[in-house]
């Protein structure tokens, strides 16, 4: 089936030079807008199901060059088939089908419901306590299960990766917009955490620092080429270094210092090093430790908060070393008006767009109302011009 | 005896070894096991006011709780039976709503309920509002809390509050719902009496519906 796509409005910049611009710390022509788009486009496309989005490329892409085209563009997009490198990762990843019960549309799910993690960590988790000493005898490939993916799937990565290569030099030399996600990387800290249940895991942290520090500074290095994977399959430029479980909502500082921090600034700064542009996905409440942050390269990472994070002070700490990106409340795209969009965009533009190193984003929920996506988008278009 | 304030002190320092060997201590001393219960919760709500406070966060939270429920299954054996009789003690009906499966949430809720004194029915994960009906039936709960992080949860939510009031049992209960992008607008359109998005916050609310501690 072929969609009727409208028409996209030329600006001053491309996407990429836009994005790169604000990620170096000067102003582009306006702010650029990032939504995160997951499976949105099922809910308004009925030959377009959740389970294609994983796992057919061709229909993956077109749903996501439908939105944006429906939204007049934004500045940054996943290439169809992303998902599916993402879910079948042969390796140890807490989005990986072989070491967590995910749960997938099309196959323990109705086809167009979105993958969904249960943590099961009360009763039953993945990992037992007692099973820190065999990660530090023979690391974490023994936890891989056949249950949820097969050996097949993993085969079919040869043929889906050429097609994400395809997708992801259409989106960044086509339309001149960069992607998102071409690979992931993750501290150990949040791996154990997902692999353990996060209520063991605040357990263990009094009871196994000593184990949970021997394995980070053990496979810190090993991660850091696992998260490297993905890139070498996408052939793409961005890397995403995902980050939850070891903010202000879960930990101390001190435990930060000791367990996460030293990690986490050693996966990062490694990437940077390497010439990717990484993208920190940093959700829940960071707030009270932003500073650390700024022992990060400069000019050379997004970060990305949720809600939860306070993005005025986010630029007061971080503006003129890292480029902000947040953080409206994905709900409000579900249950709110363009309105509510408009006026909460307009409050971030006013208070962190100024001296450049701002993108305005949030997560799309998959039931999100299309008027309010494209509200956000407008506005950074209009209201967010640099050039008034 | 030292070993009283000893014990509160462990709690307050997560002093998880500590807090059970004073335990047993005091046992043999032939402190009362309800007055130890009473020195452990006090030392529980000192984490809690920390927390408030922001000296302490949720991992301290859950690992005092942690401590609360294992010193309390140290104490069992030699408390009373009516001490333990659990008829009076009020039940709470948890679950993550139909269509969602997450329960990161949900799971340090019922930690923390269960650390309180509270008999939390864990309904899992992808509940529909049939069982929620059933369990409120079945226990007599006087809270029920939905828990979801999805946006398709939100409907769910609305589903379950509707299949409450077709049973009847609406006005005999209050309903609170958590997860992250809960808000006062979500608890409208859930037909719930009140929302967190904060596990340790929800217990308090639970608190003041119930009459202070279970």
């Amino acid at each position: 089936m072929l969609l009727e796509l409208e028409a996209i409005e030329e600006e001053a910049m491309t996407s990429v030079e836009r994005m790169l611009t604000a990620m170096e710390l000067k102003e582009p022509d306006r702010v650029p807008v990032w939504p995160l788009i997951d499976f949105v486009q099922t809910k308004y496309l009925d030959h377009i199901t959740a389970q294609d989005m994983i796992e057919n490329p061709d229909k993956a892409q077109e749903a996501m060059e439908w939105i944006y085209h429906k939204m007049g563009g934004f500045d940054i997009a996943m290439a169809g088939g992303g998902m599916y490198m993402q879910y079948v990762n042969p390796f140890p990843d807490m989005f990986s089908v072989y070491y967590l019960d995910w749960k997938l549309p099309g196959r323990q799910l109705p086809v167009n419901s979105p993958p969904q993690l249960s943590e099961r960590s009360l009763t039953n988790p993945f990992l037992k306590a007692e099973d820190y000493d065999r990660i530090l005898k023979d690391g974490f490939f023994w936890l891989a299960n056949f249950n949820n993916a097969k050996m097949g799937d993993m085969m079919k990565l040869n043929k889906i990766a050429p097609k994400v290569v395809e997708n992801t030099i259409k989106w960044w030399e086509h339309f001149k917009v960069p992607t998102f996600n071409d690979g992931a990387g993750a501290t150990i800290f949040d791996l154990l955490s997902t692999f353990r249940g996060s209520t063991n895991f605040m357990k263990d942290i009094y009871r196994y620092k000593d184990k949970i520090i021997e394995i980070s500074d053990k496979y810190t290095d090993d991660f850091i080429r696992m998260g490297e994977y993905g890139i070498t399959q996408s052939q793409g430029k961005t890397l995403l270094v995902g980050a939850v479980r070891a903010s202000s909502d879960f930990i101390s500082i001190k435990h930060f210092e000791e367990l996460f921090w030293p990690y986490f600034k050693k996966t990062v700064s490694a990437y940077v090093k390497k010439g990717y542009i990484v993208q920190m996905h940093m959700d829940t409440d960071w707030t009270d430790r932003l500073h650390y942050l700024l022992e990060l390269p400069k000019g050379k990472i997004y970060l990305h908060m949720d809600e939860r994070t306070d993005i005025f002070k986010a630029k007061e700490i971080l503006g003129g070393h890292l480029c902000i990106e947040g953080n409206l409340k994905p709900s409000l795209f579900t249950v709110g008006t363009p309105n509510m969009i408009e006026k909460q965009v307009k409050e971030i533009i006013d208070k962190c767009a100024d001296g450049g190193g701002l993108i305005v984003g949030s997560e799309i929920p998959d039931d999100a109302k299309l008027e309010n996506l494209k509200a956000m988008c407008d506005t950074c278009k209009t209201y967010g011009s640099y050039r008034k | 005896m030292g070993n009283k304030e000893d014990l509160a002190k462990a709690v307050m320092d997560l002093d998880e070894e500590s807090a059970y060997e004073l335990v047993e201590q005091l046992i043999k001393d032939g402190v009362e096991p309800n007055d130890i219960i009473e020195i452990l919760r006090k030392g529980v709500e000192v984490v809690g006011d920390k927390f408030n406070k922001k000296e302490y966060f949720l991992t301290e939270l859950v690992m005092a709780g942690e401590i609360f429920t294992q010193a309390a299954t140290i104490l069992g054996p030699h408390m009373k039976e009516a001490a333990i009789d659990e008829s009076n003690v009020e039940s709470i009906v948890v679950g993550t709503v139909q269509g969602d499966v997450h329960d990161i949430g949900k799971n340090i809720f019922v930690t923390l309920l269960k650390s309180a004194g509270y008999n939390v029915v864990d309904l899992g994960v992808d509940i529909p509002p049939e069982e929620f009906v059933e369990k409120v039936k079945e226990t007599g709960a006087k809270i029920v809390a939905y828990s979801g992080l999805l946006t398709v949860a939100l409907e769910s939510m609305n589903t379950t509050t509707e299949a409450l009031k077709a049973a009847g049992l609406r006005k005999n209960i209050k309903i609170i719902i958590g997860g992250l992008p809960v808000d006062e607008l979500w608890m409208k359109k859930a037909g719930a009496d009140a929302f967190t998005d904060n596990a340790f916050e929800g217990v308090n609310i639970v608190k003041k519906w119930l009459g202070g501690a279970a």
